[in-house]
């Protein structure tokens, strides 16, 4: 019945099987890409069209950029999973805390959660990343740490439902403690829509790491990311348009396949949304 | 206090207060109420939804934080347990459990019927294989197969649920056991089988119940004393066998007249309802709460606000008629305390 609800949904179908491709393709890059994506340059080759030899062209420095674009995958991917998981772990602590708790805690946090909300994201993790210089491991904390705020409201929304059932108050009675009762009894019941959340913050995040790179501050040359390609391409944009489109597909792709899938995914959990099956009863 | 002859009872509640909200202009759920139970004892505790009998239960459990009054459990002060340390507490939490109204929302959708039960013992520090024995001991006892230990809430239908709730209560072999509307949401079949299972458990482990119910055909089977709550307070307390057969409240006697009656040869022509909802607790009326739906109202009564006293042996009422009729004929009670 589940596998056939999953189905059911075009958004979840659409948006997991580019996202599986995607991963997939970041996995087995060494065996897809026809070049090396770094050390294969040859100045010979230097900026070719599409085409031939080249399936996507060829860069300044002579690179496949078809490699290149498979191996940027990794990039991308690992950012919006750690990104995401860093996210995760703090909005659904403090959202918890604040949750449940209440009073004091509750105040702290959200006041925390709104001055987060009212900074733009991309402005916040410029000035880390303007604090601790570029890299792809400052890139993974500068992003893995402005961006909680939501995953913090949905939670503490859903805590506040879920700490007035009857199970919590049976657990109260039971002897549980505070912390267990957040961890253990309530937070499973929570994780849908933070799965949600996740996901669509990927997405971002994948994003927000191509902004990033583009403005020089991400993953730094010759790495390859879809970002910095992008970046180095745009003075080329009429010479070698092949340079910027290519990358561009891929972040484009990838970031709707995320994009679908957290809107698949919502659908599937929420028993409220239309078309919505019986597995909101599991949940 | 009771007398030489009687044991200490093993829950005494005196003069518990629970208001919510402002000081200046609380809500009175529950104002000033007294009982005891003792041990192998049922108390029943009725009234309509919103009278306060649940936030009493849940103040017993310390689920709620009481604002006035005290709460002995064999003797021991547990009206706030904030300042017991954790083991205290935890020991404390292993001797009054209870029952939830609701089967679908007290059971964690998450976890398995054996998390359920394990995850309590583990908490109150048993060992592994002892914890599987008890658990296989509690589902035989309550009615489920243990070979569906694995199977999780969703899993279940109403009935075993409760079946479930009732396993957990017992888990951590407690002396007393808080029902709270513990069979309403249930089909009559089901109630019936529940109430029996209650009832088996209580001759087996010699538990005591606070049974709290709107329905009094479900406490007439259950409960050895009855109280009857009316917005906070209680108004009637006996045996259960004086407040069905000579009920001396008015609004007892009209919620034992709102019992559907099965035979319809049996039904009287003078079926007594009480009009109109019960009043909001955040403005009670004057003197006697219950002056507005009292078909028997004096001009005292919405003055003059009466107070619970015996008129019998074990009998309490709150009601200027049925003190008036004691004045004349018993005299001055002599207990201080609900029989």
């Amino acid at each position: 019945m589940m596998l056939k609800s999953i189905f059911a949904h075009k958004n979840l179908m659409f948006g997991g099987t580019i996202v599986v491709l995607v991963v997939l393709m970041a996995i087995a890059a060494p065996l897809l890409a026809p070049f090396d994506p770094v050390f294969d340059a040859d100045l010979m080759n230097s900026e070719m069209p599409p085409g031939g030899e080249f399936l996507f062209g060829t860069d300044t420095n002579g690179r496949d950029v078809l490699s290149r674009v498979i191996h940027g995958a990794r990039i991308s991917l690992s950012v919006g999973l750690v990104t995401q998981i860093l996210n995760t772990i703090i909005g659904v602590s403090l959202g918890l805390v604040a949750g449940y708790m209440g009073r004091f805690w509750d105040d702290l946090i959200m006041g925390l959660t709104n001055i987060m909300l009212s900074i733009p994201v991309i402005v916040f993790a410029l000035a880390i990343m303007a604090a601790l210089g570029p890299g792809l491991i400052n890139l993974f904390i500068a992003l893995g740490l402005t961006n909680w705020a939501y995953t913090c409201r949905i939670t503490r929304a859903q805590v506040l439902s879920d700490k007035k059932k009857d199970y919590v108050k049976a657990a109260k009675s039971l002897g549980y403690s505070r912390a267990s009762i957040m961890f253990t009894q309530i937070m499973p019941n929570i994780l849908g829509p933070v799965l949600v959340i996740a996901t669509l913050g990927s997405a971002e995040a994948i994003l927000l790491e191509a902004a990033l790179s583009f403005l020089g501050l991400g993953a730094q040359p010759p790495t390859p990311s879809w970002g910095g390609m992008l970046s180095s391409a745009r003075d080329l944009l009429f010479v070698a348009p092949w340079l910027s489109i290519f990358p561009g597909i891929a972040i484009f792709v990838t970031v709707l396949g995320f994009n679908m899938l957290g809107d698949g995914l919502r659908d599937l959990l929420d028993p409220k949304s239309v078309g919505a099956t019986k597995l909101g009863g599991v949940r | 206090m009771s007398a030489e002859n009687r044991e200490a009872p093993l829950l005494e509640v005196s003069d518990l207060k629970v208001h919510f909200g402002e000081a200046s202009a609380p809500v009175k759920a529950v104002d000033g109420v007294s009982f005891s139970i003792g041990r192998g004892e049922t108390l029943g505790l009725v009234g309509e939804s919103g009278c306060g009998k649940t936030t009493t239960g849940m103040a017993i459990v310390n689920l709620v934080k009481s604002t006035g009054g005290s709460i002995l459990f064999e003797g021991r002060e547990i009206t706030s347990i904030d300042h017991l340390s954790r083991a205290e507490q935890l020991q404390l939490r292993s001797q009054i459990q209870i029952v939830f109204q609701d089967p679908f929302s007290s059971l964690n959708p998450r976890m398995s019927l054996f998390q359920t039960l394990d995850q309590p013992l583990k908490i109150h520090g048993m060992a592994p294989q002892d914890r599987r024995e008890r658990i296989d001991m509690l589902l035989d006892r309550v009615g489920l197969n243990p070979a569906h230990a694995s199977r999780y809430a969703h899993e279940f239908s109403g009935g075993q649920r409760q079946r479930i709730g009732i396993a957990r209560a017992l888990a951590l072999n407690p002396k007393l056991i808080i029902c709270d509307e513990a069979v309403s949401a249930l089909d009559v079949s089901i109630q019936a089988q529940i109430i029996n299972l209650l009832i088996d458990l209580q001759e087996e482990f010699g538990l005591s119940y606070l049974f709290i119910s709107h329905d009094l055909a479900v406490v007439e089977h259950l409960a050895d004393r009855v109280a009857v709550m009316y917005l906070g307070k209680i108004i009637e307390a006996a045996r259960y066998d004086e407040v069905f057969s000579a009920p001396k409240h008015p609004y007892t006697r009209a919620l034992l007249s709102s019992i559907p009656v099965p035979d319809p040869k049996g039904r009287g022509e003078e079926r007594q309802t009480i009009k109109g909802e019960m009043p909001s607790p955040f403005a009670p009326p004057s003197g006697c709460h219950f002056h507005p739906r009292c078909p028997v109202v004096m001009a005292k009564c919405k003055v003059e606000r009466p107070s619970l006293e015996f008129v019998d042996e074990e009998h309490q009422v709150s009601c200027h008629l049925s003190t008036k009729q004691a004045d004349t004929s018993l005299g001055t009670p002599k207990k201080g305390e609900l029989a």
